[in-house]
């Protein structure tokens, strides 16, 4: 059974459990798969076409979701789009994409994208009783594109097919059997991140309920006021937002969580050692990898603060996922034998083909039993023990990861640059209280830059745009003559 | 303390977090102040923290979406307090 009829046999098998819980609100299997064939028929009711770039402009709603599988019933793919996003970012996607038509329940978001060219498909509570099994697609055929930050300094499309969202499934239920129809999962990721993808897939394949955040306030305090409901029993987190809640974790009761999920950041082994106490009952899970391996490609998995695998006080991302092979390559793209430093590499039936619209060659090719195998370049350095664990030791390149979200630095230093006039960014993160956020460096004789924060709010997406901008009438320069980052982090950022 | 007086005193940590503006009132908001983030709304929070000797009931903070918001919460606080 191909993964789409999977969906839709559980959404008629599970049809009087409680779907999604979205602002206090319960939605049945039954009721959702009404949502569903509602937007699937206004889609195919358009000038669609299967292996269309169908759009959905993600709200904290049931018409997000249903649109997200309208999309795939009939044949399509789906490209989320931000609304929190700045218009220019989202019509980069959109052409990038070859989006025509996109979903909204709100019918004014021109400040969101350009409506002009593009066909709007208001979903708000629209539903149809008519229910039409999944169109026939092939492994091949796309399932979504997510845009990345990209280490050239421009955004990346990456798209991933049916075959690896199937396999990290299977992969993910093998690993977690006790997910089960009476779970009740938090979902905390925006819906434009590929983490996103395992807190209302799996749930939805298995007929457990979602429980999603809404996007009206600060989302580490919502996520405090879901997670404290006793009903919660699985939740996936960024370890940030554990960070914000720290001055109140003496007010939090969360032992009725009985899966602790982390992905999206490198874990501090001192956040586990804090918290441990206050999920006791919990299994606690790091999961790891790119988006271009389809939302996780390894996992560890511990329930006891006894013995946890860490280097550097970074938690082990574990062994990986059942049908992911790896590699460890030097610099000399060797591949390095257990024990040595080196990059992950990563292939197997997870890891897209290549990136769309672009020729950037990002695999590591090898020849193995007489075919040539790709792996992917996660930029990632890691190590592995004699156990076969996996430990993330840094990054390769200026990638940092804030609230979740991949941010190559370089991206931002661009749009700075593209706005200066002959003076010279430089962008670096900065850690405050175990939270990343963007410090950008001008070399310059002026104090202010008008004009530059507007820039870069309608260029960037929200975690992109730097804290702070500093002026520095010299930068320090090292002996090769190269800007020295690091004098500039000891003299102007103290990390915390 | 007076509600002016907090209002007052409230503006001063608002002014500390977001440097580089001075135009507060009760008005500015999350919808209005475009660096009002997650990370600043946290130093907002400790710093009233400080500045009020009080501390903010994690639930009731996600009422707060302004500064008058922020205001009331802690002439609440300090009237029942007394």
């Amino acid at each position: 059974m191909n993964l789409l009829k999977k969906f839709h046999f559980s959404f008629n098998n599970f049809s009087e459990n409680r779907a999604f819980c979205i602002d206090e609100k319960n939605i049945s299997y039954r009721n959702f798969l009404e949502y569903i064939n509602g937007s699937r028929i206004l889609l195919e009711s358009g000038t669609s076409f299967p292996g269309c770039s169908v759009g959905v402009v993600c709200y904290d709603c049931i018409e997000t979701y249903a649109a997200i599988f309208a999309i795939w019933f009939s044949g399509n793919h789906f490209v989320p789009i931000n609304p929190k996003y700045p218009l220019q970012r989202n019509m980069e996607v959109i052409e990038k994409t070859g989006v025509k038509m996109v979903f909204s329940v709100k019918n004014n978001i021109s400040e969101i994208i350009d409506t002009k060219h593009i066909k709007q498909l208001n979903n708000f509570e629209i539903k149809s009783e008519t229910d039409n099994s999944p169109k026939k697609i092939s492994d091949e055929q796309l399932m979504y594109i997510l845009t990345t930050s990209g280490s050239t300094g421009h955004p990346k499309q990456v798209p991933i097919n049916h075959s690896n969202v199937k396999t990290y499934c299977n992969g993910f239920l093998k690993l977690f059997p006790e997910l089960k129809s009476n779970a009740c999962f938090l979902q905390t990721y925006d819906l434009t991140s590929d983490a996103s993808f395992t807190g209302y897939l799996l749930p939805l394949l298995v007929g457990a309920c979602v429980y999603t955040v809404p996007h009206n306030s600060f989302k580490f305090l919502s996520i405090a006021k879901l997670i404290s409901k006793k009903e919660i029993t699985w939740v996936k987190l960024t370890p940030s937002v554990l960070n914000y809640l720290k001055p109140y974790i003496t007010k939090l009761n969360l032992k009725h969580i009985k899966h602790l999920i982390f992905g999206g950041e490198a874990l501090p082994l001192s956040m586990i050692k804090l918290w441990q106490p206050i999920f006791k009952e919990a299994d606690i899970s790091n999961l790891y990898g790119p988006t271009e391996t389809t939302i996780s490609a390894t996992t560890y998995r511990f329930n006891t603060i006894k013995n946890i695998k860490s280097r550097n006080g970074i938690v082990s991302i574990g062994k990986p996922f059942p049908e992911v092979e790896y590699l460890i390559i030097n610099d000399s793209k060797i591949v390095t034998e257990s024990g040595a430093k080196g990059e992950l590499c990563i292939g197997g039936k997870q890891t897209m083909s290549r990136y769309l619209n672009s020729d950037f060659d990002s695999f590591f090719k090898i020849k193995q039993r007489g075919e040539i195998k790709k792996y992917y370049r996660t930029g990632d350095l890691v190590q592995k023990d004699n156990e076969g664990y996996l430990y993330f030791l840094g990054r390769l390149d200026d990638q940092v990861k804030i609230d979740g979200y991949r941010v190559n630095l370089i991206e931002v230093e661009n749009i700075i640059n593209s706005f200066l006039k002959g003076e010279k960014a430089v962008v670096l993160s900065q850690q405050i209280n175990g939270l990343f956020w963007i410090v950008a460096f001008i070399e310059t004789q002026v104090k202010e830059f008008p004009g530059l924060l507007k820039l870069l709010n309608k260029k960037l997406p929200p975690q992109m745009i730097p804290g702070k901008i500093i002026p520095i009438s010299k930068f320090p320069i090292t002996t090769s003559g190269k800007i020295n980052k690091e004098k500039l982090r000891i003299y102007y950022l103290c990390d915390e | 303390m007076e509600f002016e007086e907090i209002k007052k005193n409230t503006i001063s940590v608002f002014k500390d977090v977001f440097k580089g503006r001075s135009d507060f009132s009760e008005d500015s908001s999350v919808d209005n102040i475009e660096e009002w983030d997650s990370l600043n709304h946290i130093t907002l929070i400790n710093g009233l923290e400080n500045k009020f000797k009080i501390h903010f009931d994690l639930f009731k903070l996600i009422e707060i979406r302004s500064l008058g918001d922020f205001v009331n919460y802690i002439n609440s606080e300090i009237t029942d307090g007394n």
